[in-house]
């Protein structure tokens, strides 16, 4: 299991509430989510935007102030979110928030003391379970895939998608693979290459079928490296190449062994937007499946 | 010495008068893990399932916290008595203790002057 996958009660737990904030807002199957209407049904009172400050308070702003992207009080039910990020990035904020407001047991943990260990220890799990309540309310749970398992298995589906939830790119791939029925994955890298050729791997994420039989795709790359200069031991270095002067993702067929050592066919798309790299692999036959996509250029 | 968190569940559950089942039945959390609970092999549950037990039993949180070696946060517990602001932030890199605790101070400020408006 990822280290970032909630257990099952967890996700459970979380989907139901979210199920519930959506319904209560009257906001179930509008999209982009009415992100605001969730969080007033959630009790929220205040929304600050923390780029346009009272001119008396401007001047005392902290110096690290532009390095918040947002906050939720819980005690106070007050959003913080900065007004100037860009527009998906400030939609995920808003949904992380209401998952925080959500989330009751989160408002006692966060009253730990920043200090101590305990805190430290149950950050990381508070905020995976924000980010995963932020993603059902956005996506608005099965509703996502119900949508894009009409269409066929691939890249395109939902990067032409992304617009209609209101979502980075980035959060629409994360999502359709993290929750796909079938075995895909995914590889988040960063743009610039070490020494050596290969580009860092930020993530992998991989459908909990891909994860079952195949185990984390990162494990199943030669030497455990993405390669984007092309070697001998480079399997996806023409299509991340390729992918720099193609919106439409370019794509070739790889072999991924499965568990028990076969060598299962996979095709491997990748797109690139200009800070990062993405690759996803979904197995050969499924992606037969469904309508053909196409991005507008 | 703090009652295990096992003995605190058990003791509620037998308190209401209640099977494992039943608690399956209204939480959903399976009663083979609850026994496993009670029976202290798993001694961490997730928060959001002593949550949930906390809500059905009608306990304190922050005790179920306390029981399961997870201090609920209260001065006591800590030592330290910072005042204390359930704030969750999403910044770009992580902040020192000293950098949260001024944003805090300022989220405040902040808050007051735009709640007296």
């Amino acid at each position: 299991m990822h280290d970032n996958r909630l257990p099952a009660f967890t996700r459970a737990k979380i989907a139901r509430l979210a199920e519930d904030a959506l319904r209560r807002s009257q906001t179930v199957g509008v999209f982009p989510t009415p992100i605001t209407a969730v969080q007033r049904s959630l009790g929220i009172q205040d929304r600050i935007d923390m780029r346009n400050l009272p001119e008396a308070l401007e001047v005392k702003k902290p110096r690290i102030w532009s390095r918040i992207l947002g906050a939720y009080w819980h005690d106070e039910r007050i959003v913080f979110i900065d007004q100037e990020q860009a527009e998906q990035r400030q939609f995920w904020t808003d949904a992380h928030a209401a998952s925080h407001a959500m989330c009751g047991w989160h408002a006692h943990i966060l009253r730990l003391d920043n200090e101590d260990t305990l805190f430290k220890r149950l950050q990381p799990g508070v905020e995976t379970e924000a980010n995963y309540g932020a993603g059902y309310l956005i996506f608005q749970g099965g509703r996502f895939h119900r949508e894009a398992l009409k269409d066929q298995i691939s890249m395109r589906t939902p990067l032409a998608l992304c617009s209609k939830y209101g979502a980075s790119r980035h959060a629409t791939l994360h999502y359709y693979v993290e929750h796909h029925p079938y075995a895909v994955a995914l590889l988040i890298a960063g743009r610039y290459p070490y020494a050596d050729g290969s580009i860092p791997i930020w993530n992998s994420v991989e459908s909990a079928e891909f994860e079952r039989r195949f185990g984390r795709l990162k494990d199943r790359l030669p030497g455990g490296k993405l390669r984007i200069v092309e070697t001998n031991n480079a399997p996806l270095a023409d299509i991340l190449r390729a992918s720099h002067d193609s919106i439409d993702p370019p794509s070739k067929l790889i072999h991924i062994p499965d568990s028990g050592g076969a060598q299962r066919r996979f095709v491997a798309e990748a797109f690139f937007n200009q800070w990062t790299h993405f690759v996803l692999v979904a197995e050969e036959k499924s992606t037969r499946l469904g309508r053909r996509v196409r991005l507008a250029s | 010495m703090a009652e295990a968190l096992g003995d605190v569940l058990k003791r509620a559950r037998a308190s209401l008068g209640l099977s494992l089942r039943d608690v399956e039945r209204a939480t959903g959390i399976r009663n083979a893990h609850l026994s496993q609970i009670e029976n202290h092999t798993i001694t961490k549950p997730e928060m959001a399932m002593l949550w949930e037990l906390a809500a059905f039993y009608g306990l304190d949180y922050a005790e179920l916290l306390t029981a399961a070696g997870l201090p609920g946060g209260t001065d006591e517990t800590s030592g330290r008595q910072r005042r204390r602001m359930s704030v969750a932030m999403r910044a770009m890199g992580e902040l020192t203790p000293a950098q949260q605790d001024e944003v805090l101070r300022y989220m405040a400020e902040l808050r007051a002057r735009v709640r007296g408006a």
